[in-house]
Order: C-alpha cells, then structure tokens, then sequence
C-alpha cells in the first residue's frame, strides 16, 4: 500500500510536511516553542511523516481455508435459527407437562389424607358437642339409670365441729354405707356446680374413696380430655390443610409463569 | 453499457442482515487483507494471532450482523470491534506476557530496480513496526489508523470515543517519539 500526502489534509500534518523549518511565519515558530520542538527535531518529524507518505508495504494475504470457513459458519447460522425455536419451544411445553404431573401426584396423596383426617375430626366433633351439652344424652339413649340428683352441700357453717370431726379421726369406724352415701352426693354433683368451698368440705371424704366415684361422672371429665385432644388435632389438621393450599399456589403459580 | 457502481459498505451490510451470503463474501474480500495486517500490526506481527481475531471479527458479523447500526457508517464500526478484539488479547497478554514475533520482510533480488530504496523503505517499514510494539496502547492504535489505514481524523475519533483535538495530540506525540526512534531513516 503506497499513502499519498491526502493523508495529511490538515492541521499541524498539514504544516510539516509543505513547510521547511526556516518556511514557517512567526506563529507557526511560537507553536513550535511552546511545544519545545527545536529546529533538528521538527526537521526528523518531518522526514518521518514524509517517509510514512511513501510507505511501501505488502499487505498478508488470510489463509486459503479462513473464507470458505466464514461461508459455512453463514450457512449455518442461516440453517438454524429455526431449529432453535422449534427445539425451545418443545422444552418449554415438555417441562411444563412434567411440572404438572409432578405437581398433581404430590398432591394426590395428601388430598386423601386431608380428607380422611378432617372426616375424622367432623364425626369425634359431633360427638363431643353431645357428650358436652347433655352429658345424661348417653345415660339416656342407653336406658341406663340416671345418678340421683345432688343435693347442694351443706355451707361450712352449717357443718358442725363434730360431724367434720367424726369424719376426719374415726373414718375407720364410719359404716360403709355412710361413705358410699356421702361420695354418690359428691360425685354426681357437676365439678362446676360445686363452689370452691364445698370442694374443700367433701374432700376430706373422699380422700380415701376416690375410687369409688361413678364412671358415669368420670367420663364426662374424660370426654373432656379428649375433646381437648381432638380440637388441637383438628386445629393441626386445619393447618396443615392450609399449608398444603399455599403450597398448590404456589406450584400452580410457578408453572403459569414458567 | 451501463456502469456498475459497487455497493457501500453499508449496503452490504444491510443484505446480510438478510442473510445474503454472497454480500458477506464481498465484505470479507474488501476488508480481510487490510484487517489482517491491522491486527498484525496491533498484535505484536503475530500472524497466527492475527488471523484468529481476523476469524473472530467476521464470524461476529456473520452470526450478529444485526448489531450494526446500517444509519452508521462501517468502517468505523467495524475497526471499532477489532480495536476491542485487540483490547481483549491485551488483556490476555497481560495475563500470559505478550507473544512477539519476528515480522517476515519478503527477501528482494540484487537485479530488481531501485533495489536501495526499496530496501531502505522495507528496513523502514519493520523498523517502524518495531518501535510500534513500544508505544502505548491508545497511541499505537491512532497512528495505525491513521497512517496504516488512512482513516481520516473524524472517524478515529469515533472508533475511540474521543474528540479530534485529542487524535491531533496522540499523533503528534507517537510521530514525535518515533522520529526520535528512527534518526537513521531521515532520507528516505
């Protein structure tokens, strides 16, 4: 490649390489101080650019293969950008498929579970509200003899010192029938109905009778227990229920964006 | 007969945009020869070098030729790519050490006219790409363009995103430090 001064068109390229040192006017030489170019230097600038102007150079000629190489890597891209589209658009609706079935057979199962456990939870419920409101509902369906009713016990100051007494230091002595009497009176009396006070009066007798107190009333306190036991199950099955519908959200929600 | 006025650069690029193969081979056959030596002479007259960036450089126009702004002009843009190609195997080089290679200067006959001078231009030549190695990065590539590739001032300034008065100041510097470099090729 041979440059030609067109190179040059302007500027200080301009100035060198049409101008000798001693061609120059007063302000091109100021130009030239303030840069601190001196006479010898502006005359080996000059030369140089003017040998660059008349540069003979071969320029390499690229390996033979490196265009037919291009050509086919043109040809290619060409080829397969559908191939490309087609090829994602089938991952795309293949993932998604296996997505769903994944999704529906985690489900599946704890569907039944759910179900099972909230049934269960439904029947011991229906019970309990029977059992809690008319506790003589059983007695009653079962034609079994309802407990005397319990007469209010008597008020501590009714009580006399004897009688208490009697009761605490010769329990040996008392007939069998008298204790039997006094825990029936106690016993079927509802653990509510009964003030704080009278409690700690019958106590004292039936602090060696406990085991004889009537299934009857100690059912009722079992009930509830149990009661307590099923609400907190059903409250954990609530939950998880719960968990379990955020849970399908976000799946669902995870796929729809997918 | 009719002449044939050849496409522009920006033409070309516009019908491989819609991947017209045979207007890729014409860009490749205009500007492959005057790439190749432009990376040889920014990365250190390795030839093997050279030609995969050459390689690089085309395989990006054919997979991405929508890259190109066709409102723009191509020569520019396009030595802007390989400048940054150029960057990248810098910073590799930094990395590894930069690989130089000794340039080939085709041997000449003692029958050939003008023997001297074109002996004394050649000497020059490699001389002058000797020295080239040496000069900074931002510099080199100005003076290559410039006085390699004989880009005007305005599109240097484009390639390296930077305004005329500056290419001015980066030529005079490299002229003024390779002709300090170069005192024995004075009369040439």
């Amino acid at each position: 490649m041979i440059m030609s001064h067109s190179a040059f068109p302007d500027g200080f390229e301009e100035m060198i390489v049409n101008k000798r040192y001693h061609e120059l006017n007063a302000f091109e030489l100021k130009q030239l101080s303030d840069e601190h170019i001196s006479e010898l230097e502006y005359d080996q600038i000059r030369n140089t650019l003017l040998s660059l102007g008349n540069l003979e150079e071969e320029m390499p000629e690229p390996s033979a293969g490196l265009r037919d190489k291009l050509l086919d890597a043109f040809d290619q891209k060409t080829e397969r950008k559908p191939k490309v589209i087609m090829f994602r658009m089938w991952s795309i609706a293949a993932t998604a498929a296996a997505l769903l079935i994944a999704v529906l057979l985690i489900i599946k199962p704890y569907e039944k579970e759910m179900n099972k456990g909230i049934s269960q939870i439904n029947s011991s419920d229906k019970e309990n509200s029977l059992v809690n409101k008319e506790p003589q509902a059983e007695f009653k369906s079962k034609n079994i003899p309802m407990p005397p009713e319990v007469e209010d016990a008597p008020k501590k100051e009714e009580l006399t010192k004897e009688e208490s007494g009697t009761a605490v230091m010769d329990r040996n002595e008392m007939g069998a029938n008298d204790v039997d009497e006094k825990l029936t009176k106690t016993a079927a009396a509802p653990i509510e109905d009964v003030e704080p006070a009278k409690l700690s009066e019958t106590s004292v007798g039936l602090y060696n009778a406990a085991p004889a107190i009537t299934s009857g009333t100690i059912s009722t306190t079992e009930s509830v227990n149990e009661n307590m036991v099923l609400s907190s199950n059903k409250s954990k099955y609530t939950s998880q229920s719960a968990s379990m519908k955020n849970n399908i959200d976000l799946l669902s929600l995870t796929v729809m964006v997918y | 007969m009719s002449l044939q006025i050849p496409e522009s650069d920006e033409q070309l690029m516009e019908r491989i945009i819609r991947r017209d193969k045979p207007a890729f081979g014409i860009l490749y056959d205009r500007y492959s020869r005057r790439l190749l030596s432009y990376f040889m002479r920014m990365l250190w007259n390795n030839r093997e070098l050279s030609e995969d960036c050459l390689q690089d450089l085309f395989l990006k126009i054919a997979k991405q030729p929508e890259l190109f702004d066709t409102t723009r002009l191509f020569k520019p843009w396009v030595y802007t790519v390989a400048n940054n190609i150029c960057k990248m195997e810098y910073r590799k080089a930094g990395r590894k050490g930069p690989s130089v290679s000794i340039d080939f200067v085709p041997e000449l006959r003692a029958t050939d006219p003008g023997i001297t001078e074109r002996i004394d231009k050649r000497a020059f030549t490699a001389k002058l790409k000797e020295v080239l190695t040496t000069i900074n990065e931002p510099h080199r590539s100005t003076f290559v363009l410039r006085y390699f590739e004989e880009l005007s001032l305005k599109e240097i300034s484009v390639i390296h995103n930077c305004s005329e008065g500056t290419v001015k100041s980066r030529l005079f510097y490299t002229l003024r430090k390779i002709a300090g470099k170069l005192p024995q090729f004075q009369h040439i």
